[in-house]
């Protein structure tokens, strides 16, 4: 299945993905409303997006008490907008903080890989989001130790 | 419903009483002002009147974006500020990034207009709806960054969750060159606006992300716009290197013009010791941990963050200095060491001064403590070329305006005129009080001659790319002074068009077309290059009839005898521009449709540029 | 194996269980399901209230679904009694159903308070979809409705009582509103926000007695003043419906008690959702949850284990979510462990909160309240789930979390929680889509 892989190292903070993705999901360009969002390591100096990583479990699909979550063609969990109430159940469900809940439209929205032709990968400059064939994977870990050890320590002091 | 483009509402704080509210404006008058400084002019223009010096309360500090902001048009995350600068004590127009703008207009507004003085110390909350003046007595004292990272913590948000733009020590102690910096990096240094702002006793900014939508007219037509801009910054001539390296290639580039200052403009040759092979730009990224730290929706290689690789400062977060810093914090003053410039570069940042200004005045220390026309004692150290720790110790001292500190704190042209003699010969400057950009000017004449008849204490005419688009020849002779000033005519308000538009100066050096159509597209106007042309020039005359009626007329459009002298080695070795200052100016006057005598605006030019209000007011009967 | 299952119960649980088997099975067993009701999620009931949905919308499983998947149904059958000994369930109407392992998932029913006039008609329960079709016939806009009771299910409402122009009074006997949500300072925050939008609370007041007055309903307490109300819900607490298995043998304590398959003390009979005392995921100990999430596990993983798989149950999360007037309250695992290390946030003119609750360096509960426009706190909420739910040793990032609360993000990165999670699933494989029911009309 192709993945939405995450390269942080190119990540530069920019917000692009951000914008691109809550154009799809809006029409307007609204970063509140984006599924992918870039977070900030070592204070300030080094960022990189975070999304749904299209779980295997699906804690959000299996959460819902209306059967709103499917799978796409494309292999990711989608919200049907008609059939989600809006009850936040998901939101708690998922581990990965990935669902989201959107108070104007009161449904449940989460990445769907823009039905396989993701946003975010086309508007990043630095290719650090980049749509591939590959196992999903914790793509951020490394990176966020190594880029928050300062962190740590100057907290620690 | 509001345009496409724009969040529609300006919003207005009064710092005496605490009252803040907002208020609309029409898209008659975004058409006319755009956003940026062309809104910030005709604001500065209606409301602060020729006795409110810099230093008054009824000063305006105004903190615009524009149309772009926001949207994904790379490096448009730009902020504008316009106020009554504290060195020309006229007209400013200063620019950052980072994500002012599109934290700003997500919260729903285009521009933060400041006026009066707070009682204490206080800084702007903006949290969408809720806006307040929130006790910055806690923040007192602390830099920039720190206040940033105090801010952050406060409020449990961090990274690009929250755009802080502040004053460190020297904006709180009105250093006259003080800059506002934000989101660490990025500084809106000309002018002393950050001055303005310590004068306010506004320590800070402060703006969470706001959640708001921000339409196009045409969405798609927008993101096509911004590839196309894109695909002319990634493989045009004149903005590849920017794209890959920034302005890093500016070193060894300007070096082989003569342009790059070096020891405050005693001589054009690196030293002997030193291989500008080492200069080019790859070169000056090699050695540090890297970090791409880019603004809103930017591409470009630009900004970034780097780790102090060695030396007494290893392991220190700093900011990658800009070429400014390569040349104030470095060059200009004799330091070529990369890592001690990237480390003065931040403190320059950190203490919130303008890092040009800083470089002419802590050149000119050096020199004098060298030729003797300053002394160690009045000094209180020895200073010699090249000391970056020295250097951030004057810059301390500066900042806190202690013992010599207190007067070097006035500017160097300021400083220069107390002492008189040689060291006012040596400093560099223009006699309005502009300091000039990180360049040697003498072989850069249209920077100098637009240095010196701009109205916003810095430039005015933008950089020449892509002239041709407006009738100018692609290249002219750089030391003849007919087509300097041909050219800084020709693209005359250029540089106020791009500084409308909530983008940055180096995301803009794309063809004015590509610039029109991502406006178009987001506000759903049929804008075209003609508009934008005289656009800039309105935003010029109403500037430069603003700084008329503060008494800045053509009288002090000259360069300090230092800055207009003539190099004696290098590239632009003989190449005298003092020789042919005058003429430039004739032609210059000429062609912008000024008035040689009184600096104003010709009636006509006013009237083609659809100013018939301004008028009665540089031309009308005396009342 | 063609086994035959019978399903007690028709909400979370038994239908999880239901849909799990089919996806094991493929349709080879028999399925028998018993339920008082037509299958709908009790969830979904307050979008009902306001009308955002229609009826239809509420029922999880049609008769044509239920045919898909084979299943034999007994709609509008309560069980009376089981003989675990003979494998074998007798209905109210005396039909007996053998069977070869049963769940037992009969849910749980509202109780009233104990009041004289508690059970006359205008004082309503909010349970049951019967129980929504009165109180949506009972509310008009300018409606002034007392609500009794301040805890979650109260809460799952208000919304939906503004929403349709009605005037609200809270009233709690205890001194604060969601006792078993959230923590004083929390209680605090979203009783302030709930009173500057206008809902009326009073706390600390026991009811007494409910009359009727003029076509209202008064309602006396012992302290205070009394109140008129056009309508009154009561939400003072729910019961697990388990009196049917006194006798059996099955043995119980608040609940049925299970063991790691979810299990009963009679091994081919399970119990799950909020007849089941099962095991918490933070704490280890046997407990009634009684919230949708854990009845949804418990049917997933006896799904799996009466289609032949051996599917040990790991525990659920107890955790909450309500929005009352764009304000999100949410809390998970032990937020209220008396004893334990915990960091507190709070920025009052957000209405933002946080509380972060500890064993060592993993953390074991959390609260989280916060206007849902305030996107970029609120948005934790998912993290803190997944942090308490692996309970990622956290290292020197609860000193970093100390400081700032609220900043999750590069915490639950940096410790691997996505690492850990990844491989995790409940059933040892990928989950399947649910089939959508086919919304029905009436």
């Amino acid at each position: 299945m192709k993945v939405l892989k995450i390269v942080p190292e190119k990540c530069t903070g920019c917000l692009r993905c951000e914008l691109a993705c809550s154009y799809v999901q809006t029409g307007a360009f609204q970063p509140a409303k984006s599924v992918i969002r870039v977070s900030p390591y070592e204070g300030h100096t080094s960022y990189a997006p975070y999304t749904c990583t299209q779980c295997a479990e699906g804690w959000c699909m299996t959460a819902c008490p209306v059967g709103a979550i499917t799978i796409t063609a494309a292999g990711a969990k989608d919200v049907v907008d008609d059939r989600c109430v809006g009850c936040k159940l998901c939101t708690i469900a998922c581990p990965y903080g990935t669902i989201f809940y959107d108070h104007d439209t009161r449904k449940a929205f989460k990445c769907d890989l823009c039905g396989g032709a993701p946003a975010c990968a086309d508007a990043c400059p630095t290719a650090a989001i980049v749509y591939a064939e590959a196992e999903t994977a914790d793509w951020l870990a490394d990176f966020a130790v190594e880029r928050s050890a300062r962190l740590l320590a100057i907290g620690a002091r | 419903m509001s345009l496409g483009g724009y969040a529609g509402k300006l919003l207005r704080v009064n710092l005496t009483t605490g009252k803040i509210w907002s208020e609309p404006w029409t898209p008659e008058e975004m058409r006319l002002y755009v956003g940026g400084v062309g809104l910030g002019a005709k604001i500065l223009y209606d409301e602060v009147g020729p006795r409110v010096n810099w230093d008054h309360r009824d000063n305006r500090l105004i903190l615009a974006t524009g149309p772009l902001a926001g949207l994904p048009v790379w490096g448009t995350g730009g902020l504008t500020v316009v106020t009554r600068g504290a060195m020309t004590n006229g007209a400013t127009s200063t620019q950052a990034n980072g994500f002012f703008g599109a934290c700003l207009k997500f919260s729903g507004y285009d521009a933060i207009v400041i006026q009066g003085q707070a009682p204490r110390w206080a800084y702007l909350y903006i949290n969408d709806d809720v806006v307040d003046l929130r006790d910055a007595r806690h923040l007192l004292g602390k830099d920039t960054w720190e206040t940033q990272d105090a801010l952050s913590a406060e409020h449990g948000l961090s990274g690009h969750q929250l755009s802080v733009y502040s004053i460190g020590p020297a904006g709180e102690n009105l250093v006259r060159f003080a800059a506002i910096q934000g989101d660490y990096g990025h500084v809106a240094s000309k002018n002393g606006c950050g001055a303005v702002m310590g004068k306010k006793r506004l320590k800070a900014v402060c703006i969470v992300r706001g959640t708001r939508a921000l339409a196009a007219a045409d969405p798609r037509g927008v993101i096509q716009a911004a590839d196309d801009i894109a695909h002319d910054l990634k493989t045009d001539p004149s903005a590849r290197s920017l794209y890959e390296w920034g302005t890093l290639p500016a070193v060894v580039g300007l070096y082989k013009m003569g342009v790059l200052p070096i020891k405050n403009y005693t001589t054009n040759l690196a030293p002997p010791n030193v291989n500008m092979a080492d200069w080019e730009g790859p070169k000056l990224r090699q050695g540090f941990d890297h970090r791409g730290h880019q603004c809103s929706a930017c591409g470009m290689h630009h900004c970034h963050m780097q780790v102090i690789p060695k030396g007494k400062h290893k392991g220190e977060l700093v900011d990658e200095p800009e070429y400014e810093g390569w040349s104030g914090a470095g060059w200009a003053i004799g330091c070529t060491d990369p890592t001690a410039v990237a480390w003065l570069n931040t403190r320059i940042d950190r203490a919130c001064v303008d890092v040009n200004e800083f470089g002419w005045l802590c050149g000119w220390v050096m020199e004098g403590i060298e030729k003797g026309f300053i002394t160690k004692a009045q000094l209180g150290f020895d200073l010699g070329w090249g000391d970056a720790e020295g250097a951030n110790r004057l810059l301390q001292m500066i900042s806190h305006r202690k013992g010599f500190g207190d007067l070097l704190a006035e500017g160097v042209k300021r400083a220069a005129e107390k002492l008189g003699g040689a060291a006012q010969d040596a400093a560099i400057y223009t006699v309005k009080g502009a300091s000039p950009r990180g360049h040697d000017h003498r072989a850069r004449w249209d920077e100098m001659l637009d240095t010196c008849t701009a109205s916003t204490g810095t430039l005015e005419s933008g950089i020449p790319v892509h002239v041709t688009e407006v009738g100018l020849p692609p290249r002219i002779n750089p030391f003849n002074g007919e087509e300097v000033a041909r050219q800084v005519a020709g693209i005359l308000g250029r540089r106020h068009f791009e500084d409308s538009l909530g983008a940055c100066i180096f995301t803009t050096r794309t063809r004015l077309e590509n610039m029109c159509r991502a406006l178009s597209a987001a506000t759903g106007w049929n804008y075209t290059v003609t508009e934008s042309v005289s656009f800039g020039r309105r935003t010029a005359a109403i500037l430069r009839a603003f700084n008329l009626r503060c008494g800045i007329g053509p009288d002090v459009e000259y360069p300090s005898k230092r800055y207009g002298s003539t190099p004696t080695d290098g590239p632009a070795k003989g190449q005298a521009v003092g020789e042919q200052w005058e003429k430039m100016l004739d032609t210059w006057y000429g062609l912008v449709g000024y008035d040689r005598k009184t600096g104003k605006p010709k009636p006509e030019t006013l009237k083609k540029l659809g100013l018939d209000w301004l008028l009665k007011d540089l031309w009308g009967k005396k009342r | 194996m063609a086994a035959r299952h019978l399903i007690i119960g028709a909400g979370t649980a038994g239908l999880n269980c239901i849909r799990t088997i089919r996806e094991e099975d493929g349709g080879a067993s028999e399925i028998t399901l018993v339920t008082a009701e037509r299958p709908y999620s009790r969830m979904v009931l307050p979008y009902y209230l306001d009308r955002s949905i229609a009826e239809s919308h509420v029922f999880t499983a049609t008769a044509a679904t239920l045919a898909t998947w084979k299943v034999k149904t007994h709609i509008g059958r309560k069980a009376a009694s089981l003989n675990p000994q003979a494998n074998a369930l007798t209905l109210d109407d005396g039909t007996t159903l053998e069977y070869d392992d049963c769940l037992i998932a009969t849910g749980s029913r509202a109780v009233k308070a104990p009041v004289p006039g508690a059970d006359s008609p205008g004082v309503h329960s909010f349970w049951t979809l019967d129980q929504a079709r009165a109180v949506i016939a009972g509310i008009a806009p300018g409606s002034h409705v007392v609500m009794v009771g301040a805890g979650f299910i109260a809460f799952t409402i208000l919304n939906s009582i503004l929403s349709l122009g009605a005037r609200l009074t809270i009233v709690e006997i205890a001194p604060r509103i969601l006792p078993r949500m959230v923590d004083d300072k929390g209680a605090a925050l979203v009783e302030a926000w709930l009173k500057k939008h206008g809902v009326k609370i009073l706390t600390g007041v026991a009811l007494t007695k409910i009359d009727d007055a003029r076509g209202k309903k008064r309602l006396r307490f012992k302290k205070v003043g009394d109140l008129l109300a056009d309508l009154v819900i009561m939400a003072t607490g729910i019961k697990p419906n388990l009196e049917w298995l006194q006798g059996s043998g099955i043995r119980m304590n608040h609940g049925i008690l299970v063991d790691d398959h979810l299990r009963s003390s009679v091994p081919n009979v399970y119990a799950a959702g909020d007849v089941a005392e099962g095991k918490d995921g933070v704490t280890g100990a046997p407990v009634v949850h009684a919230i949708e999430p854990t009845a949804m596990e418990h049917g997933r993983v006896i799904g799996a284990n009466m289609a032949g798989r051996d599917v040990a149950y790991r525990g659920s999360l107890n955790m909450n979510i309500v929005e009352v007037l764009k304000l999100d309250v949410a809390s998970f695992g032990a937020w209220d462990a008396s004893g334990a290390e915990a960091f507190t946030g709070l920025h009052p003119e957000r209405s933002a909160y946080r509380k972060l609750c500890w064993s060592g360096d993993r953390l074991t509960g959390a609260i989280i309240i916060g206007q849902a426009g305030d996107v970029w706190t609120t948005n934790d909420v998912g993290m803190l789930k997944g942090l308490v739910q692996t309970g990622v040793r956290l290292g020197a990032w609860k000193e970093h979390l100390r400081r700032n609360p609220f900043d999750v993000k590069p915490a639950f990165i940096a410790s691997r929680t996505t690492a850990r999670l990844l491989p995790e699933t409940t059933l040892g494989r990928p989950s399947r889509a649910p089939e959508l029911p086919t919304t029905v009309t009436r």
